[in-house]
């Protein structure tokens, strides 16, 4: 029964994401509706959800379930390419400052302490206010506040490899660094570095959506949950339906990932 | 065995020094880099050659930049964060005006998860039966974002059935941002804390106080409890300053005059003193209550300090 649950966790979470990204590839040419442009004649009025419209209408007439969709590929992919550059670095840090230790694991690691010092949300907000909002700022700016928990996780996993027998063995017959790095500590890192990257992707896509909810992420009129979200506080009252389901479709998103983190045995999203 | 403890608590305070210079050098950093021109958000782009030259020797911007660090640190250490480039008030007034709203939302937010924590988790231990649903809400709520939950539930307990104010600074206002703040932390706490008393349920200690007659429930609150929530203390401490920081985007959602929404309103104003002096204490907050955990958790848990002292 214990056994078996954590599979359960992870079997349910990577159903989710399949779906998700399924229905964000394939949905939007089958729905075949622009997410722009408004679908119906009502505009400023707010259609309820109905068989035509599914999510309903929003006040400037565009079809929510398109503009969802849609928001959906943009932030799956910001969060899944975020989450690589996150990794890239963190790996790499984790990696040099664990495995060399001394001055350089000194040097990382109190720059990783202070970046870790500033939560995450407000370091993202501070830089992405500094410049010209873009997506490419948007991944700069999640990257630069993303990668620091991955090196900190891999760096303390490395350290403990670093003394096995196997690293000590293979140091005896002379295989350098390098090959210690790559073909012994690495493959070791694999599982983890899975645990992390879903931990990370879950954080990408909030940070995404704090991002966008504040007017600091993907410039419109590409639609973003976190925009739509933002959007819907005037018109809320009037029309639930608006913030519904964008924060539904980002809520579901994030679970997806954080079951499959919690599966990989990394319990819920690490706050440092 | 005291001097050790207070080598580590000196080593401790050090550290969190060294941090807090860290993200002074920065903030100062990110000033320095900003493509924008500090003299244009003062004073307009319209200003003839002389002003700009004023503006800039009264900011320092005509020394070299180890000088106008070295200024700007003096300055820190004297408490002045610089004016606002909007309002022209001092950013620290304007972050001590926010400090208290800040203040009754952490804990308000804090003390409704910690209640709900340990109450679920004590309800997991004892009942094992519920404990697939209580580990499947506790995932459906570590997922769903604050601001969007702290929107559905203004919709329904603010709009739909009026029972609480739209939002703003008021004490009857406090309880759905922290609601919605807290739901989350609530489900972390319950994951944790059920975990950490299924381990101490199982050691000789608690079959001895069974074995003594006393109730289950006297069990799990007395006896158990308080052993599982020890190795959570530093994790309760930093989610509390994680809250004292400011929680951006609740706080906008509820216009809740908070230093998170300062950050904010700094944002969209351009204005970078006002930013990089909620960026300043917050972090400075954080790293502050984070050194008084652990010293906290060295304190009462004996077997920590000693690890501590040796290491």
């Amino acid at each position: 029964m214990r056994r078996s649950a954590p599979n359960r966790t992870l079997a349910t979470g990577i159903a989710m994401l399949v779906l998700m990204l399924a229905v964000a590839t394939i949905a939007p040419v089958w729905l075949n509706r622009d997410p722009l442009l408004p679908v119906t004649d009502a505009i400023g009025e707010p259609l309820a959800p109905q068989r035509t419209f599914p999510c309903g209408t929003d006040e400037l007439g565009r079809d929510v379930c398109a503009r969802i969709l849609v928001a959906g590929q943009v932030s799956l992919a910001i969060a899944i390419s975020a989450t690589a550059i996150c990794l890239g670095v963190g790996v790499g840090v984790g990696l040099l400052a664990g495995y060399f230790g001394g001055w350089v694991d000194t040097l990382f690691m109190r720059f990783t302490e202070v970046l870790l010092a500033v939560p995450m949300l407000l370091l993202a907000i501070t830089l992405a206010a500094l410049f010209e909002p873009s997506p490419y700022l948007l991944l700069a700016v999640i990257g630069a506040v993303g990668w620091t928990p991955v090196a900190r996780a891999v760096r303390a996993e490395v350290r403990s490899l670093r003394a096995r027998e196997f690293v000590v063995a293979a140091r005896a017959i002379g295989a350098t660094n390098r090959r210690i790095l790559g073909k012994h500590i690495l493959p070791n890192l694999r599982a983890s570095i899975l645990g992390l990257a879903a931990v990370t992707a879950s954080h990408s896509l909030l940070i995404d959506a704090g991002l966008s909810f504040i007017g600091l992420g993907v410039p419109p009129p590409v639609p973003s949950w976190g925009r739509m979200l933002s959007e819907s506080q005037t018109y809320y009252r009037a029309a639930p339906w608006l913030m519904l389901f964008p924060g539904a479709a980002l809520s579901f998103a994030v679970l997806a990932f954080q079951l499959i983190a919690s599966g990989l045995g990394r319990p819920f999203a690490e706050r440092q | 065995m005291l001097s050790m403890f207070w080598v580590a608590v000196f080593r401790r305070l050090a550290e969190a020094a060294v941090v807090c210079f860290g993200v002074s050098f920065l903030t100062f950093a990110l000033t320095f880099l900003m493509p924008a021109d500090p003299v244009a958000a003062i004073a307009g782009i319209k200003v003839s050659p002389e002003t700009r030259r004023q503006i800039r020797q009264d900011l320092g911007l005509d020394r070299p930049v180890w000088v106008q660090y070295g200024l700007y640190l003096k300055r820190l250490l004297r408490g002045d964060l610089g004016r606002s480039f909007v309002t022209q008030q001092q950013v620290s007034e304007a972050i001590s005006e926010r400090l208290a709203p800040t203040v009754l939302l952490a804990l308000t937010a804090w003390c409704i998860a910690l209640v709900l924590g340990v109450c679920f988790s004590c309800l997991g231990a004892m009942r094992r039966s519920w404990q697939p649903l209580l580990f499947a809400s506790s995932s459906l709520w570590l997922a769903i974002p604050p601001f969007w939950l702290g929107l559905l539930l203004l919709y329904a307990f603010a709009f739909y059935w009026p029972l609480f104010p739209l939002g703003g600074y008021s004490a009857l206002g406090v309880v759905l941002p922290a609601c919605a703040l807290a739901a989350g932390m609530a489900a972390a706490y319950y994951r944790i804390l059920e975990a950490n008393l299924r381990e101490v349920l199982a050691q000789p200690f608690i079959q001895a106080a069974h074995a003594k007659g006393l109730p289950p429930s006297r069990v799990v609150l007395l006896h158990a409890l308080r052993n599982a929530i020890l190795p959570v203390v530093t994790l309760l401490a930093l989610d509390l300053a994680g809250l004292l920081g400011g929680v951006t985007l609740t706080e906008t959602v509820f216009h809740w005059p908070g230093l998170g929404r300062l950050a904010v309103e700094a944002v969209f104003n351009q204005d970078l003193p006002m930013l990089m002096g909620v960026v300043l204490v917050t972090t400075v907050i954080l790293v502050a209550l984070n050194a008084i955990a652990d010293l906290l958790h060295a304190w009462i848990d004996p077997r920590v300090r000693q690890a501590e002292g040796e290491g």
